[in-house]
């Protein structure tokens, strides 16, 4: 690695570090300002990020003029700053005893059964909306999981990020040595295995309606459940005030194998990125917009 | 069904993944699944396929037992006996 990369990383990773040691030493309205105030700033400063959430919105119809797209995207980016900073205090102050006071999960009668049964393995699907980071902590304390997660570049700073995330509850994967025989072996032993489906892919993808333009999106979860018969669920996690969530779990979705492999793939993203437009369309502002869904 | 059939109708599910390299007709039972090179999702593929081909419903238990080809072909020719 080049030196002055190298030292450019360190410092990054130091940076974060220590801002990390002070959100979570700190009381929870104060770094919720800081956070709020560091939202207004990115929005204005992070040009093409705003630009990216704002042309998302007004193309998905979300927002019918620029006002209310600016009016949603800055809610957005305010929401994914609060979810850093909620993540970083979550680790600290939710845990088993006391998960309940913050989180409320909503489910099927079905899902529960599947959720407190310890040999049935559930594979979830899940989409950047609200508190994704909270919601896999908090399903960890009831059932064991394994979540992927997409590596930063500075790897200094991809340590300083996850070091201590993982439990022996919550697995973190890296996307870039996640195989799919480490899921399975994960779903054999009776453990979520959770995918986020909602960001571009440049291989092993399949293409979507996602309000109402097509988007390219993995095909990970469609082959796992196809391939295993793991029962499928979709959980988002929405964020209802400082340190509140509601965990939506919806399914198990069932989708019987018509021996059409791609067809079978196509129905089962599709029908799970339908879930995630719905939740997206009612909580616009919980749903990360700033990223370019819609590539080519 | 024979162990021939069953090794015959792999080889040509194999050969259908396109990005394998590995030389199928070199493969042996005591290959290693893992090192006939299949992708992140080519494995799955697989799997896919071969219950379609053979009309078997393998347990996750079971696949993720499975090792060696000749393990996957064991298991095919007991659940497909004659």
């Amino acid at each position: 690695m080049n030196p002055l990369l190298k030292l450019w990383y360190r410092v990054e990773a130091a940076a974060a570090q220590a801002c990390l040691f002070l959100v979570g030493i700190a009381p929870l309205p104060l770094t919720l300002a800081f956070a709020d105030a560091l939202a207004w700033m990115g929005w204005w400063v992070l040009v093409p990020r705003r630009r990216i959430a704002l042309d998302n919105l007004l193309q998905a119809g979300v927002a019918k003029n620029k006002a209310e797209a600016n009016r949603i995207g800055r809610a957005a980016f305010r929401n994914f700053v609060q979810m850093i900073v909620e993540v970083i205090v979550a680790h600290r102050r939710i845990h088993a005893g006391n998960w309940q006071e913050h989180v409320t999960i909503r489910l099927s009668p079905e899902a529960e059964v599947l959720l407190h049964d310890p040999r049935q393995g559930v594979l979830a699907a899940s989409a950047h909306i609200g508190n994704w980071d909270v919601a896999a902590r908090t399903v960890s304390m009831i059932k064991p999981m394994c979540v992927v997660y997409r590596p930063v570049n500075n790897p200094y700073l991809d340590r300083v990020l996850h070091a201590g995330r993982s439990n022996q509850r919550l697995r973190l994967l890296s996307r870039l040595d996640s195989h799919p025989m480490r899921f399975m072996q994960a779903l054999a032993d009776g453990e979520i295995v959770a995918l986020m489906i909602d960001q571009h892919v440049w291989e092993g993808r399949v293409a979507v309606d996602f309000f109402g333009r097509k988007a390219w999106t993995t095909k990970a979860v469609a082959m796992l459940h196809l391939a295993t018969r793991a029962p499928l669920v979709a959980a988002f996690a929405l964020r209802t005030g400082p340190l509140k969530y509601e965990v939506h779990i919806v399914g198990p979705i069932t989708c019987p194998r018509t021996g059409d492999r791609e067809q079978d793939v196509l129905r089962i993203t599709q029908e799970l990125t339908c879930e995630i437009e719905k939740f997206a369309r009612k909580f616009p502002e919980q749903y990360m917009w700033g990223h370019r869904r819609w590539k080519p | 069904m024979t162990r021939a059939e069953i090794i015959s109708g792999l080889k040509e599910l194999l050969k259908q993944q396109k990005q394998i390299t590995y030389d199928i007709d070199s493969i042996t039972d005591d290959t290693r699944i893992d090192a006939i090179g299949f992708d992140s999702l080519s494995i799955l593929d697989f799997i896919y396929d071969v219950e379609g081909r053979f009309n078997v419903q393998t347990p996750i238990a079971e696949l993720v037992r499975m090792e060696r080809v000749k393990d996957l072909i064991d298991y095919l020719h007991a659940k497909l006996p004659g």
